[in-house]
């Protein structure tokens, strides 16, 4: 019940072929600030663009060295026509590097239809009222590319689905706390990455399925020290599997990759467009466009309802918005005596063995 | 001119007014016309990197947890907020900080820094990123933006907008930008009568100072002396064999490289990024004007390359040398495809060299120079 | 006429004696800390194997990085310039040079009559040169002249991190420790330099013929690997060391013919 979120994630791309030879169109997204509801309610599949773990050789091109290996790797894929089988793509302006992904993934790699979000930095009414009018210029984008209107009922529709996978993962967060999570971190970065690459339809009756059976689960996850991990974009679990392996049990998580993604809902009470566009627009801060003080809040908040004894920054090498945050994250986390470290990790994070010992380290002086 | 504005902003201080930081291409205008006294980070950074006083700020910033991979001009001006003996006083501490999201998302996590250290609040305007083309939506919603800044100028200085002022500040500050625009222009003569060295310590005004007297009196001599190298046929250098390019921002700590070209025979004669900072504006339409020029530069990949291949074009340039910084990506990640729209487009070779703008320690001299003389070569 | 091309690199200097368009004499030998003493060294060398004095040299053009300390030289050109065009004397099909030195490797684009048409550079990093390698035969306690045949025994290469040269040492230790056979080990470090060398060299766009440059050139397990990765063979010299200083002879020689403008 749990290896079938991990096929997910490693057959994405032979999935997505399959949907395409039904006849369905699938997007491409990067990063959580893009409207996905209004993808899906238009009838497309939105998957989330990843990074893998193969060697970057084409990237070097077209981008320096100095940039995250994540874009880098998302990029040396495309370019190797791993993602050929897109029929669309949304970057919102999440970061500088991203913003020129933009620019150019639609310079070099034929994708049909090339979407673009601005999420904004500044939070004033002024800012919302726009971001809401972007929100539907999205939707109008993606009419006129479908050649059809989006109606208000399928966006209502589509919802009421993504606030259902919502609701059902933060269920599948509350098993981890108490004192025998059921569920390990690398377990449910699969849980969750596999919700961005799988229609939320089907993905909602593998939770369902999930929550109903886990309690008979014969192999529960090694307790350890309870661990928070807080970063962006987790491609690659190796990390999280050498912090598990090292006698911790990650419960929570502050992670694009994991409660950033679902921990908002749509509120249904105003009209579809209107929720969606202030659900993105109020969502759990990211670094990318917001000051640190609300992501610390949210931490903290989870580290009290999970028990968490200790927080593990898991941060890409070069990527400048959770790096400014730094200073100020570990300075306040200090004050309230949770010990913390600070773990910069490249592509397929080489080097393994300096890594491991500074977790090891870490976490001995914890227990 | 640069020491003297920093002084007045300790005087400012002293007296009381309202004193801010601001980041480049922020609608300085704005606050000229309050009578806000305003200091700009960026510059003053460069200025710490020119005088090799930087390394000292960028460690102390490090050591603070400030990672190395950050932009340079943060990291010491973060630095100097935190030690001691930075250059002309430091700094005026802000009462309020200012940001517009124009070029980077770094100027706003850095602004936020700023503004958790001193405690004040800060306002963030955002330039709306424009995928394609400029549409009115956009430079409606820099206009409400502007006009929220204002309400928050208001309310901190306890002084109202005089719209007349503003109208007079916008009028100097396009005439500082004609000024300018002219300047450049002549460059596109043979042999170019001023040089990348020259540009850069001229720069200051029209980056910091657009909307004052100060500006336009300065642009003015300038104009009329380069008027009369072009008459004179007087060049950077004797004979002008080659004319180049530089892209993104120069390396502070070593502005004479581009005298290191000379050997070739090969002048500087077109900068993108010192070209940005003028932009016309209308003083009957004081906001939407300004909108539009501080939204108006390098705003995607198509519009930054067709201006740059045009530019190309009239200043008839043989080369391209571009600055791969690694503290600014929003700069820096584009050049690769520009590389090869220049070649495409114009059959014009481009030199990427990696290095930072205020961080020397990412600098090898030799390795840069050796990359130099091969492209020098090359084009030869 | 004759004419010479002298290379000072930081760890070899190597000098090249024309006789009109032939090699008349060649010297390799590694590089004293005084570069004007090794230039000094190298040139007598192969002068007194050619049988000639030094004024019997009608042109001197002296390249690599200790190029400014050759008094005797008449000029100095870059070794990009040098590499192109002696690649182009040995293979004139050749359209991409990649020349992996000791310290540094580079990449050209090579256009008529040998001009460079664009390069790319390793930049600051020792991982696609022969440090790595050195590196890497030092902790596997095997001979830097053997890993080549070494690497072709493997059948199964292990994966080495290619991302930092002492990173990927520490790995190597590791493998060593957990028991992975040493020829898998080889074969990785060699997938592993040359996909660093694949990566730089990309940018100039890699085109046939690909002639392979610098001592690294007689490593039999890194011409494989990149021939995997380009997906055609690789030409390389009989002595792919002395390239750049037979590049300098060659326009030492052109100098000499005729007052043209360098590198064409």
């Amino acid at each position: 019940m749990i290896n079938v979120f991990e096929d997910l994630v490693s057959n994405r791309h032979k999935n997505a072929a399959e949907w395409k030879n039904k006849g369905r169109k699938v997007f491409g997204y990067f990063c959580t600030y893009v409207p996905e509801e209004i993808i899906y309610a238009a009838g497309i599949i939105p998957v989330r663009i990843m990074g893998g773990s193969e060697d970057i050789t084409h990237a070097d091109v077209h981008l320096p060295s100095y940039i995250c290996s994540f874009s880098r790797s998302c990029y040396d894929l495309a370019l190797k026509r791993c993602y050929d089988y897109l029929d669309g793509v949304v970057f919102p302006y999440t970061c500088d590097t991203i913003v020129s992904l933009y620019n150019i993934w639609k310079a070099d790699i034929p994708t049909p239809y090339v979407g673009f979000v601005d999420p904004l930095c500044a939070k004033t009414e002024t800012a919302r009222k726009y971001f809401r009018e972007e929100v539907a210029r999205f939707k109008g984008s993606l009419e006129n590319y479908l050649g059809k209107e989006i109606s208000e009922d399928s966006l209502r529709e589509s919802i009421r689905t993504y606030n259902e996978n919502r609701r059902l993962l933060k269920k599948v967060y509350e098993l981890r706390k108490g004192p025998q999570p059921l569920l390990s971190g690398v377990e449910v970065l699969d849980i969750v990455r596999s919700s961005m690459l799988t229609p939320k339809d089907e993905h909602n009756s593998l939770l369902g399925s999930l929550l109903d059976r886990i309690s008979e689960r014969e192999d529960p996850p090694e307790p350890g020290v309870r661990i928070l991990v807080s970063g962006s974009v987790i491609y690659d679990p190796e990390v999280l599997r050498m912090i598990e392996d090292s006698g911790a049990l990650i419960v929570a998580d502050d992670l694009c990759t994991g409660t950033r993604y679902f921990w908002d809902l749509v509120n249904t009470n105003s009209s579809p467009l209107v929720g969606i566009a202030d659900r993105y627009y109020e969502r759990i801060p990211c670094p990318c466009n917001y000051p640190p003080e609300k992501r610390l809040e949210h931490i903290m908040t989870l580290v009290k309802d999970y028990d968490v004894e200790a927080v593990i920054f898991t941060l890409q090498k070069f990527c400048d918005p959770h790096l400014f945050d730094m200073p100020f994250m570990e300075e306040k986390l200090k004050e309230a005596e949770i010990p913390s470290l600070r773990l910069e990790t490249e592509h397929v994070t080489a080097p393994l063995g300096p890594l491991k010992t500074r977790i090891e380290a870490f976490l001995e002086t914890i227990r | 001119m640069a020491s003297k504005h920093y002084m007045e902003a300790h005087e400012a201080k002293k007296q009381g007014r309202p004193v801010t930081w601001i980041t480049g291409y922020d609608p300085v205008e704005i606050l000229y016309a309050m009578d806000i006294a305003v200091v700009y980070p960026e510059n003053y950074s460069a200025l710490c990197a020119v005088t090799q006083t930087a390394p000292k700020f960028i460690e102390a910033a490090e050591r603070m947890g400030y990672s190395s991979d950050l932009c340079s001009y943060a990291r010491n001006t973060i630095g100097t907020t935190f030690e001691e003996g930075a250059p002309l006083g430091g700094l005026a501490p802000p009462d309020f900080l200012v940001v517009a999201r124009k070029f980077c998302k770094t100027h706003v996590k850095w602004w936020q820094v700023l503004s958790r250290r001193f405690n004040c609040p800060l306002f963030i305007i955002d330039a709306p990123y424009v995928p394609e083309d400029e549409k009115e939506y956009h430079v409606e919603h820099y206009v409400s933006q502007l006009e929220d800044l204002i309400a928050f100028l208001e309310e901190r200085t306890g002084r109202k907008m005089d719209y007349d002022k503003l109208r007079e500040v916008v009028k100097l500050s396009d005439r500082a930008s004609m000024l300018w625009d002219e300047i450049m222009a002549l460059r596109k003569n043979s042999p170019c009568p001023i040089g990348a060295a020259d540009v850069l310590s001229c720069m200051f005004a029209i980056v910091t100072l657009p909307g004052t007297q100060t500006a336009v009196d300065f642009y003015e001599r300038l104009l009329s002396e380069v008027k009369e190298r072009v008459k004179n046929k007087i060049g950077v250098i004797p004979e002008e064999n080659y004319r180049l390019l530089w892209d993104n921002i120069v390396l502070w700590y070593n502005v004479g490289l581009s005298n290191y070209f000379h050997k070739y025979g090969a002048v500087f004669v077109l900068e993108p990024y010192t070209m940005v900072w003028s932009g016309r504006l209308d003083p009957s339409n004081p906001l939407e004007s300004l909108a539009r020029k501080y939204m108006a530069p390098f705003i995607n990949l198509k519009n930054r390359a067709d201006v740059l291949v045009e530019l190309c074009k009239q200043y008839r340039v043989d080369g391209a040398v571009m600055h791969s910084n690694r503290s600014c990506k929003f700069l820096s990640l584009l050049q690769y495809e520009l590389k090869d729209i220049l070649m495409e487009k114009l059959g014009i070779p481009s030199l990427i060299i990696e290095a930072d703008h205020c961080d020397g320690r990412a600098y090898s001299d030799a390795q840069i120079k050796m990359r130099i003389d091969a492209f020098m070569e090359m084009l030869g | 006429m004759y004419t010479a091309g002298i290379d000072i690199g930081a760890l070899t200097a190597k000098s090249v004696i024309l006789e009109g368009g032939e090699i008349l004499a060649y010297t390799i030998i590694p590089s004293g800390s005084n570069s004007k003493e090794t230039a000094q060294r190298v040139m007598e060398a192969t002068l007194s194997e050619a049988g000639l004095s030094q004024d019997d040299v009608t042109f001197t053009v002296a390249t690599g990085y200790g190029r400014v300390n050759v008094p005797f030289a008449d000029k100095q050109v870059t070794e990009i310039s040098c590499h192109a065009k002696g690649a182009y004397t040995l293979f004139p099909t050749v359209r991409t040079v990649i020349d992996i030195g000791g310290q540094d490797s580079k990449a050209i684009k090579v256009g008529k009559n040998g001009r460079v048409v664009e390069f790319a550079m390793n930049d600051r990093c020792a991982a696609g040169t022969g440090r790595f390698l050195e590196v890497m035969a030092k902790a596997l306690e095997v001979r830097l002249e053997d890993l080549g045949e070494l690497s072709l025994k493997s059948r199964k290469k292990a994966r080495i991190s290619s991302i930092c040269t002492v990173f990927a040492e520490s790995e190597v230790i590791s493998r060593i420790s957990e028991g992975t056979p040493k020829v898998d080990i080889i074969a990785g470090i060699h997938e592993a330099i040359a996909n660093r060398i694949f990566g730089m060299a990309s940018r100039v766009r890699i085109e046939k013929d690909l002639v392979l440059t610098g001592g690294v050139a007689k490593n039999k397990g890194v011409i494989k690997a990149l021939e995997e990765k380009v997906g055609f063979k690789i030409l390389v010299p009989k002595e792919p060391q002395i390239v750049g200083a037979l590049g300098a002879a060659v326009i030492a020689r052109e100098n000499a013919e005729g007052g043209k403008n360098r590198g064409r």
